[in-house]
């Protein structure tokens, strides 16, 4: 069981995800995991390993001797940090750090049967659709616990709160981030695609792990379509009975509204 | 920086079944981008650099290498494609992907707000909306 970590944030969650970050602390501090703040540098972004090699291991070099220093194995909230901390310690060889994302550490590490006692709320004939993206699936090799074609984590543990949830082909592809700044046309296309399909299939929410889907599903979601997308730690604050405002709630751009009504009030 | 050795010899082991191009989220919205046919140019050495440049449309989801069933690592032919491209500085992503490397080397981490501004362009006007939704919740703010 985990007691004390080293926090990897990210950068996409000190700034236009802060609502990742407030709930991540929220949660740490309800179920008791320390989480240690370093002065990380950027992973890197899933971006610049494929064109600046020598950057990528410049930054990366950087935040695993902080670790080391340390001792600590770390917790990320954002799939691409993950990844690029994977890779890194793959070609630096320093097996000894374990990078365990967030949903990893609850459900593996923390256990279920352990979380069971904390949960407050449930989340009773609400359907929810779970939004996996691509890097907490794939590569196979860096996500040994899901399936990279059929996953279930999600879908495992929006049950176990006890919600409904959805199967839709759309779950375990891309959201379209990367090609925001190539071809904003097909980026959107891409985002809308998910929240039609998600939406047809009779979802009221949206859940997904990783900070970079959910601002490219939510802010650039038809305006039609009104679906809340909220991050893993959103979901499992509400269920602690964490307070709206705690949680960032507030600071989703679709509106949660109907969540405050349906579970504050 | 070394291009990573991808060997020729998979040129033979490409079925050409097109299951990469099929599950290909991008190949759906824009008929040009063609995994199968990237991969054959590619290994057969084929390729020109008006053919490469749709590669920065790819966005890295690994649903191809994942579903290939003679494990052709595409996703890595892709990474070269861009890396290519990188060098010689063409193609629609060359300027995201510059900015945001010399934004990170001189803030230490992502400076959201400073990326943003300096990829603002011409349909900037289109996306006002969204840009002031974000401004208000607090969320294109430094530190």
């Amino acid at each position: 069981m985990i007691k004390k970590i080293a926090y990897f944030n990210g950068c996409v969650a000190q700034q236009s995800a802060k609502e990742n970050n407030m709930a991540t602390r929220a949660i740490c501090r309800k179920i008791g995991i320390e989480l240690v703040d370093l002065p990380f540098h950027c992973c890197g972004g899933g971006l610049i390993h494929q064109v600046d090699q020598k950057t990528f291991q410049e930054l990366n070099k950087y935040n695993l001797n902080l670790l080391l220093n340390e001792k600590l194995d770390v917790l990320t909230i954002c799939s691409i940090c993950n990844y690029s901390l994977k890779l890194a310690i793959n070609s630096e060889n320093l097996k000894m750090i374990k990078v365990i994302s967030l949903e990893e550490a609850i459900i593996l590490e923390f256990g279920l049967d352990r979380l069971e006692k904390f949960i407050k709320k449930r989340f009773d004939n609400l359907k929810i659709a779970p939004f996996y993206g691509c890097r907490s699936l794939r590569p196979k090799e860096f996500n040994p616990f899901n399936d990279s074609l059929n996953p279930y984590f999600l879908k495992d543990f929006i049950s176990f709160l006890g919600g409904d949830p959805i199967d839709y082909s759309h779950s375990k592809k891309c959201c379209g981030f990367p090609d925001l700044y190539v071809n904003k046309k097909i980026a959107i296309k891409m985002a809308n695609d998910i929240i039609y399909d998600a939406s047809n299939n009779g979802s009221e929410l949206i859940v997904t792990p990783c900070p970079l889907c959910q601002m490219m599903l939510d802010i650039y979601q038809n305006k039609k379509a009104k679906i809340p997308i909220l991050h893993f730690s959103q979901m499992l604050g509400i269920a602690l009975g964490i307070p709206y405002k705690e949680l960032g709630l507030d600071m989703n751009i679709t509106s949660t509204k109907y969540l405050r009504r349906k579970f504050y009030e | 920086m070394e291009i990573k050795y991808i060997s020729k010899n998979l040129f033979f082991s490409c079925l050409q079944c097109a299951q990469c191009t099929s599950i290909c989220p991008i190949s759906k919205l824009n008929q040009n981008f063609n995994p199968r046919k990237i991969v054959l140019k590619y290994l057969s050495e084929t390729l020109d650099l008006i053919d490469i440049e749709i590669a920065w449309l790819c966005v890295d989801c690994k649903l191809c290498t994942e579903v290939c069933p003679k494990k052709i690592p595409i996703d890595e032919i892709m990474a070269n494609l861009k890396l290519k491209l990188y060098n010689k500085q063409v193609g629609s992503g060359f300027k995201h992907t510059k900015l945001f490397i010399e934004n990170i080397k001189k803030y230490g981490i992502l400076n959201e707000k400073k990326l943003v501004f300096k990829l603002l362009n011409y349909d900037f006007i289109k996306d006002l909306p969204i840009y002031i939704k974000v401004y208000f919740k607090k969320k294109l703010y430094w530190r």
